[in-house]
């Protein structure tokens, strides 16, 4: 039982709840990052890391400090600053000690303290509930949103750079070049994701 | 290897302190100022909803905290309970009060959905979907009309918004087991 | 007189040359989730002007006090503080809106308009101008949510502020799909008109953004073309 819903925990994460094209979370990245299909990989990479990285941390927080201290209102400025803190952490780790890793992650954890789609994360975990059980989610749920959270952004990441390369070499009207047809592209491949509604609960009925 | 001087790290370290204990000062101002009204807040909107699905009662009394309440009239009848749940939905919870009253439904309110897509799961809170739940058993769990399988009570779902109807209908299914373990036989 | 006029310059500049959303592409993500009806809209862009006007002036006032190292910290510190305050205030007060908005509300902290017109004004100028820079921005960023949500309410609801419009609905204009393409549909809108005017446009979210240095030093291959004169400059 666990496991399933473990399972359906990750499965939802990725694909109808996808944090970029359902529900709007680090667009930015997600717009100007995905020309190339590498460099959409290493964003992507470095954002899942962070991101079960942050939940990691902040939950236990968030549980065992400022909730039995009723100072749930820190919870932006904390995680925030915890998140930054974090990144740099990180990056201090990854430079002195597995260069080689920081050569292919490290150049995009400046970027990612900005990425809302982190922050969200973090914040969106807190607030939901498990359905098996009707309470919020426990701490291994919790990562296993974040992780699944991640890899939707990947999938949605590569997809998109996919879509991107091909639209290279097309004909487009002037006033449409840029950004204009980037986000309609955007717009088709977000349309493909609604036809997953529904789906995670098809594949895994957990009554 | 390079000096390391009072100034260069200690300054920015000190006025970065500075600044989140002002900053976190003035958030605690604020908090106090702010929670009692907030408290009260969401104390209505529970009273609200409360009342929309216990339309006899004036007043209700607290059996379990945020869960189960027992409305009464003004001669301190109990003419119904009124039991606050919590579901996933599509984008996230969906908090429902159901009515019960000699293990029927009076009428359920969802008062949160507001992670639900607008014009779809959003419509859950409708009264064109919510009043489908009036006169159902608790005794038989319910169903979606998708998964009705020929028992129980089944209820339609909000056309294309079938996640969403689940949920509520969930949060339904819930009270209703709160409401035969805790009043059920008793009345 | 001098003065007032370029008071009033900087603060007409973010809403049309400027404007964060249509012309700089700043603040993505809100302006796709919450325009999905014009009153969230509104919400969305009262709250966000309300912490860009107030992060702007402290930040300003504490210009020189900053030290250089720790201003982003610094920075985020401070907004995530005001974000935090008028987040209470609007549960306090009107908490239909903070339901409404949902995760968006606590999101502005990492909102790229704020701390862009932070590192990029507010550090750079004096208290006054930095406050009427900030509302132009928010003014800005308001009516360019009020737009597109009252595109997207009206197509896809029928409905301006909750009342009836129109008999139809075209139902995905308020899915995500709809948000993404009436903002590709605006942006195309804002190209063309700039182009006629001579301007030059942006065509990808990195040339406005806070983060772009850090980001064309890293030479990740973000989209931004290296028109720029200070960031070329930088690149050398």
């Amino acid at each position: 039982m666990l496991f399933k819903s473990l399972v359906s925990v990750f499965l939802a994460a990725i694909l109808t709840e996808n944090y970029v094209l359902c529900k709007f979370l680090g667009i930015c990245p997600f717009l100007g990052v995905s020309k190339k299909l590498n460099t959409a990989v290493g964003m992507s990479a470095a954002v899942t890391f962070v991101m079960v990285l942050a939940t990691a941390v902040t939950y236990p927080i968030y549980q065992y400090l400022l909730v039995p201290n009723d100072l749930s209102y820190l919870q932006t400025i904390v995680f925030i600053l915890i998140i930054a803190g974090l990144v740099q952490l990180v990056e201090i780790v990854l430079k002195k000690h597995i260069p080689s890793l920081y050569q292919s992650l490290g150049v995009y954890l400046p970027l990612i303290t900005t990425n809302c789609a982190i922050l969200g994360v973090t914040m969106l975990v807190l607030q939901k509930v498990d359905t098996t059980t009707m309470f919020t989610y426990t701490y291994g749920h919790a990562l296993i949103n974040a992780l699944g959270a991640g890899i939707g952004f990947l999938v949605a990441m590569v997809m998109f750079a996919g879509v991107r390369t091909r639209m290279e070499n097309s004909d487009i009207p002037e006033t449409m070049k840029g950004l204009p047809i980037t986000l309609v592209a955007a717009s088709l491949v977000a349309l493909s994701f609604l036809g997953f509604s529904g789906f995670v609960d098809k594949l895994i009925p957990l009554a | 290897m390079k000096k390391i001087s009072f100034k260069a790290v200690f300054i920015p370290v000190i006025s970065l302190f500075i600044i989140c204990a002002v900053m976190t000062a003035a958030l605690a101002i604020t908090n106090g100022v702010t929670a009692t009204k907030i408290a009260e807040n969401e104390a209505q909107s529970q009273q609200e909803s409360m009342t929309i699905v216990c339309p006899d009662a004036v007043e209700f009394e607290e059996i379990t905290a945020d869960v189960l309440y027992a409305g009464k009239d003004g001669s301190g009848n109990i003419v119904g309970y009124a039991i606050s749940t919590v579901a996933n939905g599509y984008g996230g919870q969906v908090k429902v009060m159901t009515g019960i009253k000699d293990g029927e439904i009076i009428n359920i309110d969802v008062y949160y959905n507001d992670d639900e897509t607008p014009g779809l799961g959003k419509n859950t809170s409708n009264e064109d979907f919510t009043s489908r739940f009036k006169g159902l058993f608790t005794n038989y769990s319910i169903v979606v009309d998708k998964d009705y399988a020929g028992n129980g009570q089944k209820v339609d779902a909000v056309t294309s918004s079938t996640i969403s109807s689940r949920a509520v209908i969930a949060a339904v299914n819930e009270a209703c087991e709160i409401y035969n373990a805790e009043i059920g036989g008793e009345q | 007189m001098a003065q007032k006029k370029s008071l009033f310059q900087e603060f007409t500049k973010g809403i049309v040359k400027e404007n964060p959303v249509l012309c700089l592409m700043l603040g993505t993500c809100p302006t796709l989730a919450v325009t999905t009806s014009a009153s969230n809209a509104i919400g969305m862009g009262v709250a966000a002007t309300a912490v860009l006007v107030c992060s702007n002036a402290v930040i300003s006032m504490l210009r020189k006090v900053i030290p250089d190292k720790v201003r982003i910290p610094a920075y985020i510190t401070i907004i995530a503080g005001f974000v935090t305050i008028v987040q209470m205030i609007v549960k306090a007060f009107s908490p239909a809106i903070n339901d409404s908005l949902g995760i968006f509300l606590p999101l502005i902290v990492v909102n790229c308009i704020i701390l862009g017109r932070a590192e990029m004004y507010a550090s750079k100028n004096s208290v006054i101008p930095s406050i009427i820079d900030g509302l132009g921005m928010g003014v800005g960023f308001t009516a360019a949510l009020l737009l597109m949500g009252i595109i997207r309410e009206v197509l896809g609801a029928g409905t301006i502020f909750g009342i009836e419009v129109l008999p139809v609905q075209i139902l995905i204009f308020i899915l995500p799909p709809g948000g993404f393409f009436v903002y590709g549909m605006l942006i195309a809108l804002a190209n063309k008109l700039n182009r006629k005017a001579g301007k030059k446009i942006v065509d990808s979210p990195c040339q406005g953004c806070p983060m772009s240095k850090t980001c064309k030093n890293a030479n990740i291959g973000c989209d931004a073309e290296s028109t720029d004169k200070e960031v070329a400059a930088n690149a050398i």
